[in-house]
């Protein structure tokens, strides 16, 4: 909590309830884990709540609609802000200098940058955030970076718990890490029963997909075969009422108190797995005009799920890899996997941050413009020197 | 039809005697037997192109004519002709399925695009063999533009955020962009503004989601086992003195199955008429070691060297035979129906033989009804 905070509850005065200036917009969240944006006049999103009272998307026992704190105030993070006071997507180091575009324009896919700055690993784009909300290109790509940022928070903080000595603890980081590294969805976890569960020597099969694990992991997952109903929830923890399955809710708020959506988490994912297919494509001497079907071939039997996994590769990913086949690639995952397989996924309990090919691709992700214009990427504008 | 369509195949017959296909036809003359195969229902459409060369511009021409060769070698042909790898036979028989599939692999589409472009005026749409083709990349925009069109006739609604428009696509749980031609999952999009912004595309889309999710049949996208399996797997039926077991419980030559290794690697078996074959991803053959043996291919014959309990693990364990597949078929022996048997009756009459063996290895076949024993003893036996 912040000092503010403090005082005000040591002066027994009420936090900073909804600024009159501000208008509701719209909801987003799932599982009952909402949150609620409202607009000032200068256009920005700010995170309330709850609704306003009496609308149909208030909630009764979120009680009245408070603006959250845990978000950039031009108080606490100048750097979201510009000048004139309209939020960015990003913070800008102090003391940048930002060149605005002159031609922004929301609507037009080559302008829809706000300003740019220079640092030593190049040109860094900077978006409004409202722009960043409203056009659904630039938030699936900003979501994916914000994937790619909290996947190390994410591994340090499963690894933590599924080290610990409380079972519920270790079922919890158990789901987390087979989330994101084996490539399930909360939901099919959540779903899956003992039934789902075999084993081929050391390698894991569970609901169709193959990883293998540390031994660690190994000895656990095979406890879960314990259980004498096959029909019984694989992921279960007890409670003060005896053994009860793994809620999606209990899991979206944990990946909420992370910062992660697992849907971006899984794009991330194979966004990353899809450079990889391709470096090694690349390396196998795959003709290029072969190399989109067996990539994407090659994906989809990593996955093995309903929904298509080529559409959760990011489309920066997938142009700048496709279209510059035989010599781009080697800037993205330029590390060989010690396996030429990929549809055995492995998955390791003591992994607390990326992987150096994931580093490489990280680093890749985040220098990368988040706009896409039809047509070749603008050459960032020249700049501008004081007369 | 085979017969029908080879007679604009002048490019096979250069200087060859027609009269050499005999009676039966040239859709059974040995050196064509394979390409007629799998000609085997496909029509002059899926093998006639548009020509682009300067000289002849949206002429048709017919691959496996000299003409037709000529042109689509040189690549004045229609990117948007679907060329599959049997195609690559019909341009020359003689290559031989293996070869015609590497071609296809390493060769790609021979069409330019350039000199499409600057010859032809009016577009003559797909051609070729649609369904089981493919285009030349080139292609694929317009081809995108197409399937727009498509998917907007089928009743997508349109919806526009930002600087693009989307298509939602709810059976497919996917919106589409039509300027990026970008395909967004459902999942990733329904915590966004756009979703919020258009509640009745979202409350839709979500319908089709929960649906697609609780279809347990719907299918799972995988991809299709490995090509070179195809040029390996060649249909036929098991040699006369393979097991009857594996006659009637395994698959069929010609088929591929798939196990695992030791390391969840997928291994794909390929079944001959004698024995199965195991290869990797990579097309190399894998080895087995079963009991401390090593086998480069497991023999399905009686008699090979091939235990046959090893061979009926393997049909326990990935065809689904258990104990009462054996034990009926013992007891349709029994009946007389089915395979027949060799009961093995305890032997009587030799309390006079001594621990040091038989004095003659002379054997004699005594028979009693359906049952016969083969005596080895004296000559007085």
């Amino acid at each position: 909590m912040s000092s503010v905070s403090n005082e005000n509850i040591v002066k027994g005065r009420l936090p900073e309830l909804t600024d009159p200036n501000h208008t509701y917009v719209f909801r987003s969240g799932e599982h009952g884990i909402y949150d609620y944006w409202y607009m000032d006049h200068a256009g920005n999103y700010w995170k309330y709540s709850n609704a306003p009272e009496g609308h149909k998307e208030y909630d009764p026992l979120s009680g009245i609609p408070l603006l959250v704190e845990e978000q950039p105030t031009p108080s606490k993070s100048p750097g979201f802000f510009t000048p004139e006071g309209k939020k960015r997507h990003t913070s800008v180091p102090e003391g940048t200098d930002t060149i605005r575009n002159e031609n922004y324009n929301p609507v037009d896919p080559e302008n829809l940058w706000y300003e740019y700055y220079v640092r030593e690993e190049g040109v860094r784009y900077v978006y409004l955030d409202a722009d960043v909300r409203e056009n659904l290109d630039l938030w699936v790509q900003y979501q994916v970076r914000v994937a790619d940022v909290a996947v190390s928070r994410l591994r340090r903080f499963a690894s933590d718990a599924f080290q610990s000595e409380h079972m519920r603890d270790r079922v919890i980081g158990a789901i987390l890490m087979l989330v994101d590294q084996g490539l399930f969805t909360p939901e099919e976890l959540v779903n899956a029963t003992v039934r789902d569960l075999s084993f081929v020597d050391r390698t894991v099969r569970l609901l169709g997909r193959k990883f293998i694990c540390d031994d660690n992991l190994f000895d656990f997952i095979t406890s879960l075969l314990a259980q004498e109903d096959p029909d019984a929830p694989l992921f279960s923890l007890e409670t003060y009422h005896g053994k009860s399955p793994v809620r999606l809710r209990h899991l979206y708020a944990i990946f909420r108190y992370l910062r992660v959506f697992p849907s971006f988490l899984r794009a991330w994912n194979a966004s990353h797995k899809f450079s990889q297919i391709v470096n090694r494509l690349s390396v196998y001497s795959v003709p290029p005009d072969l190399v989109e079907d067996k990539a994407v071939g090659e994906l989809r039997r990593i996955f093995a799920s309903k929904d298509d996994p080529y559409h959760l590769v990011d489309a920066s990913t997938r142009r700048v890899l496709l279209d510059n086949y035989k010599l781009v690639v080697k800037s993205l995952s330029n590390t060989k996997e010690d396996s030429d397989y990929f549809a055995t996924l492995i998955v390791d309990s003591s992994l607390t941050k990326k992987t150096t090919d994931e580093m490489e691709y990280s680093s890749w992700l985040h220098s990368t413009p988040m706009h896409y214009p039809v047509g070749e990427l603008p050459a960032p504008p020249k700049e501008k020197t004081d007369v | 039809m085979f017969d029908d369509l080879v007679r604009v195949f002048d490019s096979w017959f250069y200087g060859e005697d027609l009269s050499k296909a005999g009676p039966k036809g040239l859709s059974k003359w040995n050196k064509y037997t394979d390409v007629a195969e799998r000609l085997n229902g496909k029509s002059k459409k899926d093998i006639t192109f548009t020509c682009c060369h300067p000289d002849h511009p949206g002429e048709k021409h017919v691959l496996g004519s000299v003409q037709g060769n000529l042109h689509f070698l040189l690549g004045y042909c229609n990117p948007r002709f679907y060329l599959a790898d049997y195609h690559w036979l019909v341009i020359d028989p003689s290559l031989g399925e293996e070869e015609a599939v590497n071609l296809f692999q390493e060769r790609g589409h021979p069409a330019r695009p350039e000199a499409w472009a600057s010859t032809m005026t009016n577009d003559p749409g797909n051609e070729g063999d649609i369904e089981a083709g493919s285009p030349h990349p080139s292609s694929v925009p317009e081809l995108e533009i197409e399937n727009v069109k498509r998917l907007s006739s089928k009743g997508a609604r349109e919806v526009r955020s930002g600087a693009h428009t989307y298509l939602a696509l709810p059976a497919e749980g996917v919106l589409y962009c039509k300027e990026t031609m970008v395909y967004y999952p459902w999942a990733l999009v329904k915590d966004s503004f756009l979703s919020a912004a258009n509640p009745e595309i979202a409350q839709k889309m979500e319908e089709a989601f929960k649906e697609r999710s609780e279809n347990v049949e719907e299918t799972v996208h995988k991809s299709s086992e490995p090509e070179f399996l195809r040029a390996l797997a060649v249909p036929g039926s098991f040699h006369m003195d393979v097991y009857p077991l594996i006659k009637s419980h395994f698959p069929t030559p010609g088929s591929v199955f798939c196990v695992e290794d030791k390391s969840g690697q997928d291994l794909y078996g390929v079944v001959s008429p004698s024995s199965i074959t195991f290869y990797d991803r990579s097309a190399s053959l894998v080895p087995l070691e079963l009991y401390g043996r090593r086998y480069e291919s497991l023999s399905l014959l009686k008699g090979g060297d091939v235990n046959p309990s090893i061979l009926y693990s393997l049909a326990v364990s990935m065809f689904g035979v258990d104990h009462s597949v054996i034990s009926n078929l013992a007891k349709a022996s029994e009946a007389g129906h089915g395979l027949p048997q060799v009961v093995g009756a305890e032997t009587q009459g030799f309390d006079f033989i001594d621990d040091s063996g038989p004095t003659s290895l002379e054997r004699k076949v005594v028979r009693d009804g359906d049952t016969f024993r083969v005596v080895l003893g004296s000559s007085d036996v």
